[in-house]
């Protein structure tokens, strides 16, 4: 049991049995992929939302916002995570952004599948702004403990037919259409807005 | 008050001389130099300053010159290593009689992609193989674009008479072009190089079993029967 393991549950000690306490972090970790022996005050990041809505189910609403200062003091140490900016204009861009956002999501301990599914949604958006534009950038914008917002901003000439390719329905010949589809099934919010001068999408992936 | 001492020829020489001297440095030569004067002249100590600082000046030249130069050699070392790296990143290997493998490791941009389906289709023909296996273990990440050129690069080996399968696909990967909704039907995947090669072994002896070529082909029910390196003649 890390020292971690042991604050947490110290800290849920004060607002629920001890038995309840145990399968709250228990299931938490596992809805994470985390192991307890292992665990590190990084992790309490994704975690947090997780055992907020655990202890909600166990604690009085009047109680919540002292369980969560509690957990935010535990926070309160970590670094605070930083917004990255990816320029893409080559095909060189492209593999840095990917390895830099693979070592962002590993420094983030973030689960396998999320690593995955962001990784892809660069690659996928990155690719369209090498493909169809001059150019244009990628930021990674942490958004609270247990999300990310992905931003793909270009100056190209806008995405022709967008209303029937995100409704599924353009058969692209390009590939474009699979990527922008692909990426807004991926994200828990997915905007773009496109003209002449540019492009902006928004994908937003939780962890 | 505020008179001009006039120089007398001498001074006004000296000081020519240092003003050549500077112009010259300022123009990069730090070669130059002001002579030496006899002691006790009124401006020896301001020549021995300047000398020194063109001698300084010359050296920290040549040290620039010096790191400009290893930079260029560096950067040109790392664009011949990033060459050799991309062509090692393509490497077919035979790993049984007719099958080959094609690991692919990292990031499939489109060059690596062309390159990829190249070797492969040119490999595929020269060593007249039936099965191509290509491993995705090392990829950084599977795209709808990487999923799509790895189906037509299967098309292309089957227009070429072998099989061509996919193995190595994490279960992250999986999870992942599910959920986009990305197709990767119509291309046969194992779970490991390993599984492939059993499968291919397997189905390449049942073929033979059942070959009509073969005279006595050995059969037990139907099936084949295990290995008796007796055939009659």
């Amino acid at each position: 049991m890390s020292a971690t393991h042991a604050a947490l549950a110290d800290l849920l000690a004060s607002f629920v049995s001890p038995i309840i306490a145990n399968s709250i972090i228990t299931r938490a970790l596992r809805q994470q992929d985390l192991d307890a022996k292992t665990l590190e005050a990084a992790d309490l990041r994704v975690l947090a939302p997780r055992l907020e809505a655990a202890v909600k189910l166990f604690v009085e609403p009047e109680h919540l916002p002292k369980f969560r200062a509690g957990l935010d003091s535990m926070l309160g140490d970590l670094p605070r995570r930083e917004t990255v900016v990816l320029s893409i204009k080559t095909e060189r861009d492209l593999a840095d952004a990917l390895g830099t956002t693979r070592r962002l999501c590993q420094t983030w301990r973030l689960r396998p599948l999320t690593q995955q599914k962001i990784a892809t949604v660069v690659s996928e958006l990155a690719r369209n702004i090498l493909s169809y534009t001059p150019g244009g950038m990628v930021e990674l914008i942490p958004i609270d403990s247990a999300g990310l917002l992905v931003r793909a901003s270009d100056s190209g000439s806008g995405i022709p037919n967008l209303e029937q390719i995100l409704a599924g329905r353009y058969r692209s010949k390009t590939g474009l259409g699979k990527g922008l589809l692909g990426s807004q099934r991926l994200a828990h919010r997915f905007d773009v807005r496109s003209g002449g001068e540019g492009t902006v999408i928004e994908a937003e992936l939780r962890f | 008050m505020g008179e001009q001492t006039e120089l007398d020829q001498v001074s006004e020489d000296r000081i020519a001389d240092i003003l050549i001297v500077l112009s010259e440095v300022s123009c990069s030569n730090f070669e130059t130099r002001l002579p030496e004067l006899e002691e006790g002249d009124v401006f020896s100590t301001l020549y021995a300053a300047i000398n020194e600082m063109a001698a300084t000046l010359a050296a920290a030249h040549e040290r620039t010159e010096r790191y400009q130069n290893e930079l260029a050699e560096k950067i040109a070392t790392i664009e011949e290593q990033r060459v050799a790296i991309r062509e090692l990143s393509t490497p077919v290997i035979e790993v049984w009689d007719g099958v080959l493998c094609l690991p692919i490791v990292g990031v499939m941009d489109t060059t690596r992609g062309a390159e990829m389906t190249e070797v492969l289709l040119r490999t595929v023909t020269e060593k007249n193989a039936k099965c191509a296996i290509i491993d995705v273990t090392g990829i950084e990440v599977m795209d709808t674009g990487t999923a799509d050129h790895f189906l037509r690069s299967a098309r292309a080996v089957r227009l070429l008479g072998a099989e061509c399968v996919l193995t190595g696909i994490s279960p992250s990967i999986a999870q992942t072009i599910v959920h986009m909704g990305a197709e990767l039907s119509g291309l046969t995947t194992y779970r490991s190089l390993r599984d492939a090669l059993k499968e291919y072994n397997r189905s390449r002896s049942a073929l033979l079993a059942t070959s009509p070529a073969l005279p006595h082909a050995p059969s037990v029910n139907g099936r084949p029967a295990p290995s008796d390196r007796s055939t009659s003649r």
